[in-house]
């Protein structure tokens, strides 16, 4: 093959390449999966409203112009779907916001427990980095213990078996306790 | 407070200047090359920064004005350095770096130019709305420890080094290694060194605010120039095209994007492993035998080691593999007086580094289990193939199966570079072979479940050494304008 022609295909390469590779990356992206995902439910939900009227006895004229309106009404819903999705606070944010009454009362301490219902440790990393520089243990044998949980319910008997004494409900599934 | 993190900024920027233009070879104008040490001024600062800051907080209770006098005592030690080199280079003659290659501006480069700018500014603006946004706080790795850190560094004060202690010394450390049931699953991270956390925390001091704008502001940093010193490095040695080549690629890696905008030491450690190669590069281009930009060299290397625990193995690996290239042919003497420039230059950030280790942090999880089961573990055939499997298979889908791509390239535009007769090249190919197969053996070890820490980390791991790979792979391969040249001579040969 002439150099020339090689060239050219190996730059197209590269450029293809490049966007092919972030076409990939957003399909595989949750956050976009998400939106297109409720996008699509808010499409199913207006369809049957269509429907429905269709089933009601509604000239067809009345149909497509109903529809268009519908089309209109969903992409200003995906538009707001998507604002209010960048308008959300993060995680994190909300957590810190959650936690901020719980630090008055661990002045002046180095290191305090964790408990929770969940295996996972990410709320065992959201409360060391808002507690931070306190130490935060992932066990119950400490003075004073910090309860996240994600089944409110399921706080006191984890308490009682953990031998735990509830000092302060924050709300939000977040506790404080001391050991006996 | 705008006045103040600019200052946090600007001053690192000056730091790095000076040392970069101290240790640069002598050019007709300090404008030559000026982008390139422009962009490894700002690295070079940052890590002078941050481990003076940390080094400052042994020696003072941290406060905002010790932290800005320190940093101007810096600023003017670098700038005494700069100008006794200056004095001491002046009778010396000028050195231009040996060029290869031309640039043509075809409608093809053209294009390519056209739309790396629409993405690059599509990317910037991209980028800085999920951070701000989504992800302010950065990904769980950031939450877990480089914004952690940042926080003790921070908010610790002068007992910031109890949470060290308080970790290292209360409880069962890192004997009971069930990941879920660990006491302190800070552990895991324990060892991190503190370029990222250590260099926020400085600026949250300048503006003495704890704000998620400084990580934002340090990981878009990081991320744009390693992008614009891929570009300017290439543009010097191989031409704007290889440059504007290597840009679309790592412009086209998302997983590149996605550990930015994470806020995790992924990108900068790919910083400083690309800063290493280079100034190797340069210093085996320039007409002028001064071996100035291997000390850089060496330093950059010990500030990716300041970065991340793979730093060390990066470290590691280049004077293992210098040995592979210079001893047998060459001999010991030679290998000695060519990587001496390189250990004076690594030298202040390993002593930095060793103290570290030794005083403040458990030794790394992955050897928690002792030299027992980690021989257990290296002679398991089953676990060695099934390591081999999931490691293999992460590898060669990285970015989109990124590795074909080049493969695929190369086979078309070809290359006239001899590897064996380029000590560099050489040596860092198997410097990344060496790498790779350091993280293969450290998910053998591990003594966490190897399979998920795959595919959780390689990806990640691998970015580390993304952008010297294109680096490398764009100083072998024949540019647009060489193969043109080339397919000219082969027409004269026919006629």
């Amino acid at each position: 093959m002439n150099y020339r022609v090689r060239k050219k295909l190996g730059v197209c390469l590269l450029i293809i390449f490049s966007f092919f590779a972030h076409g990939y990356w957003i399909s595989c992206s949750t956050s976009v999966k998400t939106t297109i995902e409720s996008v699509g439910k808010i499409k199913r939900a207006d369809h049957e409203v269509v429907f429905n009227e269709f089933e009601k006895g509604s000239s067809h004229k009345r149909i497509v112009l109903d529809d268009n309106a519908k089309k209109s009404g969903i992409i200003n819903k995906a538009i707001s779907l998507i604002v209010n999705s960048l308008r959300k606070t993060d995680e994190v944010t909300l957590f810190e916001k959650n936690i901020e009454p719980l630090k008055e009362f661990l002045i002046g301490v180095d290191i305090v427990g964790f408990v929770s219902d969940l295996k996972s440790l990410t709320y065992f990393y959201y409360v060391q980095y808002s507690i931070a520089p306190i130490v935060l243990a992932n066990d119950t044998e400490r003075d004073l213990v910090v309860g996240c949980f994600h089944d409110y319910s399921k706080a006191e008997n984890i308490a009682q078996r953990e031998r735990l004494l509830l000092v302060k409900n924050f709300g939000n599934g977040l506790f404080l306790f001391r050991s006996f | 407070m705008i006045f103040l993190l600019l200052l946090s900024f600007i001053i690192p920027f000056f730091i790095g200047f000076f040392i970069i233009n101290g240790f640069w070879f002598r050019q007709e104008s300090i404008l030559s090359g000026f982008a390139l040490k422009f962009i490894l001024s700002i690295g070079t600062g940052v890590g002078v920064s941050s481990l003076v800051f940390f080094m400052s907080l042994f020696l003072f209770t941290p406060s905002r004005n010790m932290v800005i006098v320190f940093d101007f005592v810096l600023l003017l030690l670098s700038l005494v350095f700069y100008v006794f080199s200056i004095k001491l280079r002046r009778r010396m003659p000028c050195s231009e770096i040996q060029i290869d290659t031309v640039y043509s501006n075809t409608t093809i480069m053209k294009l390519v130019s056209l739309l790396l700018c629409l993405v690059i500014g599509l990317f910037m603006v991209a980028f800085s709305l999920r951070s701000i946004i989504k992800d302010p706080h950065g990904y769980i790795d950031a939450v877990g420890f480089f914004n952690l850190m940042a926080r003790v560094l921070f908010r610790g004060g002068e007992d910031w080094v109890n949470f060290y202690t308080l970790i290292k010394w209360n409880g069962l450390g890192l004997s009971k290694l069930e990941y879920m049931d660990m006491v302190f699953p800070q552990l895991l991270h324990h060892s991190y060194p503190l370029l990222l956390p250590g260099f926020i925390a400085r600026t949250w001091y300048y503006i003495s605010e704890d704000t998620t704008t400084v990580p934002i502001i340090i990981t878009l940093m990081f991320t744009f120039l390693t992008i614009g010193l891929l570009y300017t490095s290439l543009s010097i040695l191989r031409g704007k095209s290889q440059g504007l080549l290597a840009t679309l690629l790592i412009v086209g890696s998302p997983i590149y994007f996605q550990c930015g905008i994470n806020q995790v030491a992924d990108v900068p450690i790919s910083f400083y492993y690309l800063s290493t190669i280079i100034l190797f590069a340069l210093n085996d281009r320039i007409f002028e035998k001064n071996k100035s930009l291997i000390v850089l060299a060496g330093f950059t290397a010990g500030l990716s080691a300041w970065t991340k625990n793979e730093g060390l193995m990066f470290v590691l690996m280049i004077f293992v593999a210098s040995a592979i290239v210079y001893i047998p042919v060459k001999g010991l003497k030679f290998y000695i007086k060519k990587l001496l420039p390189f250990t004076i230059g690594l030298l202040p950030v390993i002593l930095v580094i060793i103290y570290f280790k030794i005083y403040l942090v458990e030794t790394s999880y992955v050897f928690a289990h002792g030299s027992g089961s980690i021989i257990d573990k290296l002679i398991d055939p089953s676990r060695f193939l099934n390591v081999c499997q999931v490691f293999l298979k992460n590898l060669f889908i990285y970015n989109t199966g990124a590795i074909f791509v080049l493969f695929v390239y190369y086979i078309l535009l070809g290359s006239n570079v001899v590897i064996k007769q380029n000590v560099v090249i050489s040596t860092f190919l198997i410097v990344f072979i060496l790498y790779i197969t350091g993280l293969f053996t450290t998910y053998l070890i591990s003594p966490l479940d190897p399979g998920s820490m795959i595919t959780a980390s390689l990806k990640r791991l691998v970015t580390h050494l993304w952008p010297s790979v294109i680096f490398i792979f764009f100083l072998i391969v024949n540019s647009p304008e060489e193969s043109d040249s080339t397919s000219e001579q082969e027409r004269l040969v026919c006629c």
